[in-house]
């Protein structure tokens, strides 16, 4: 009697067996892929811009940020262009490196590789692009250089947005490397160089 | 004698229906899984239409412009930062200035209204992804992106299916590169012999104990 | 060979007796016609890709020059000229200026100015500070 209740029981469950299946119909279900959440770019039914991504308001400065007015973000000393590095940077191999992979992806376009406003940019534009390879700018506070970049000039768009201020100050580093490596005096070479240099290699 | 029942070629019939049900299954089958990995389905290499014809095989190979000068988030966020109108207009307010095909962007920058592009790689939103630590892991922009710079009009070349995400968690060897060649689009992975490639995966601190694996590193 | 079909028309009498068909249909003409067709598509196959790789070479165009043929040089129209292949113009603007970055040579033999390579630029830069330039 036991054991024909118990056996009845068992297929019952088993005739239950096909439910499992119902699981491969779970999968049809797209709700978890378009969530009601912006993510970056969106578009925005909310703002009435229609962004997702909202501009921060006037005035506002990103939460830990530096002293707006601190050398390191205007590039300047009490209203003069710096002439030396905001304390906060280093001079170091790191910072020419780093300002190396900046200057080539931002400013090569149309300053050229070199620096002698040969990009590519410029050689197929209708416009000249300043070299960085003149007295002028051999002389002139390093600071000019993150100011340029900061706020443009000229034709010249800022890249403010794109460069954040410690990138500006890397690039600022690395373009007077690039200016030595073009107008190198000479008494600060080594024998060996000399040669080469003589030798046009 | 009995008329036959079955016509002379009931035997040829039974077995060619028979081979037929079978094959009618099989093809079923193969179908649904060549329709799941078709362009149909998958998108891949279907360019959509866009409100600029934006060519990345003009300005990336063309023009060598560098992928961060427009998607310059990529090295510090977990979007690469779709590019504003200004960063068109940086060139664009010298270079070819009087183009009906960019009025949508001056008009964009006079207005301040964004142009709205088409997402061409569209995640599920239970999919946690960060481009910045796979290019500061060496994961180069065309182990994901493909040929990018080849493309006229962008178009995706991964149906971003999980199984292609765990091929690359399991065997990162297989795709890493060096970091400086990460924005290289001609990078071949077999410039690098295989011993090399795993001593960058040690070198970049990528875990190798199957950690990558874990269900939450993506779906957190 | 065929000793089925070679038969006459009708039920077999062997066939007749028992009420059913003793003759089965014969696979081996499917399955001569299946290989056909698979070795036809393989033969197409690595015919398409011999064509393939003796075409492709030359439809991607890696030059930028013009012929100079007469025809050719008369039609054109005075320079500053299209871009036959900007790509090619781009690769070669990268390539001189990674050539100047990474020689050694005279600016200005006069002056005792030269240009060195970045990286040597760079380390000089470290050692005697950002007005070395000047």
């Amino acid at each position: 009697m036991v054991q024909s209740v118990r056996r009845s029981i068992f297929t019952r469950i088993a005739r239950l067996a096909w439910l499992p299946l119902c699981l491969l119909l779970v999968a049809c279900h797209v709700d978890m892929y378009d969530q009601p959440k912006y993510k970056p770019n969106d578009v925005s039914s909310f703002f009435p811009d229609g962004r997702a991504m909202q501009p921060p308001p006037a005035n506002t400065v990103p939460l830990n940020s530096y002293n707006p007015n601190s050398p390191l973000m205007t590039g300047r000393i009490e209203g003069q262009l710096a002439d030396q590095l905001p304390p906060e940077i280093k001079l170091d191999a790191a910072l020419l490196a780093h300002g190396q992979s900046r200057y080539n992806a931002f400013c090569a376009p149309c300053h050229g590789l070199v620096g002698d406003g040969n990009g590519v940019i410029a050689y197929r534009g209708p416009m000249t692009v300043t070299s960085l390879h003149n007295d002028r700018l051999r002389t002139v506070q390093i600071g000019y250089f993150f100011d340029v970049i900061t706020n443009g000039i000229g034709k010249m768009y800022s890249y403010a947005a794109r460069i954040p201020p410690e990138d500006r100050w890397a690039i600022a580093a690395y373009v007077r490397a690039l200016q030595l490596s073009q107008n190198a005096d000479v008494t600060l070479l080594t024998e060996a160089e000399l040669q080469q240099v003589r030798a046009g290699r | 004698m009995s008329a036959q029942i079955f016509p002379r070629n009931a035997n040829a019939i039974f077995l060619a229906s028979l081979f037929g049900l079978v094959m009618l299954v099989v093809g079923i089958v193969a179908a649904m899984v060549g329709f799941y990995l078709s362009p149909w389905y998958t998108d891949v290499g279907i360019a959509p239409a866009q409100p600029v014809p934006f060519s990345h095989k003009h300005h990336v190979s063309e023009l060598k412009i560098d992928c961060r000068y427009c998607h310059a988030t990529v090295e510090k966020a977990a979007t690469a930062g779709f590019p504003a109108t200004e960063t068109c207009m940086s060139c664009h307010s010298q270079v070819w200035t009087t183009s009906p095909l960019l009025e949508v962007v001056r008009t964009s920058y006079q207005t301040g209204e964004p142009v709205v592009w088409n997402r061409i790689y569209d995640l599920p939103d239970f999919v946690y992804f960060n481009h910045s630590v796979h290019v500061a892991k060496g994961i180069g922009c065309s182990s994901c992106h493909g040929r990018i710079d080849q493309q006229q009009l962008a178009a995706k070349a991964q149906p971003l299916y999980m199984g292609w995400c765990l091929g690359c968690h399991r065997a990162p060897e297989d795709y890493i590169r060096p970091r400086e060649e990460v924005f290289n689009m001609e990078w071949d992975v077999n410039a690098l012999s295989l011993a090399q490639r795993q001593q960058l995966v040690i070198e970049y601190q990528i875990p190798t104990d199957g950690r990558l694996t874990n269900c939450f590193v993506c779906h957190r | 060979m065929s000793h089925a079909h070679a038969q006459s028309e009708g039920p077999s009498a062997e066939s007749l007796a028992l009420n059913h068909e003793v003759s089965d249909a014969r696979a081996q003409p499917v399955i001569w016609g299946v290989v056909m067709v698979a070795g036809t598509m393989v033969l197409a196959f690595v015919l398409a890709m011999v064509l393939l790789v003796v075409w492709v070479g030359p439809v991607a165009d890696q030059s930028n020059t013009l012929s100079n043929d007469e025809v050719t040089q008369l039609q054109l129209p005075p320079a500053p000229r299209l871009e036959q292949n900007p790509r090619v113009d781009g690769d070669r603007i990268i390539a001189e200026a990674t050539e100047r970055l990474e020689s050694y040579g005279w600016v200005n033999e006069r002056a005792g100015r030269a240009h060195i390579p970045i990286e040597r630029a760079m380390e000089l830069l470290l050692e005697h500070g950002l007005d070395a330039v000047k």
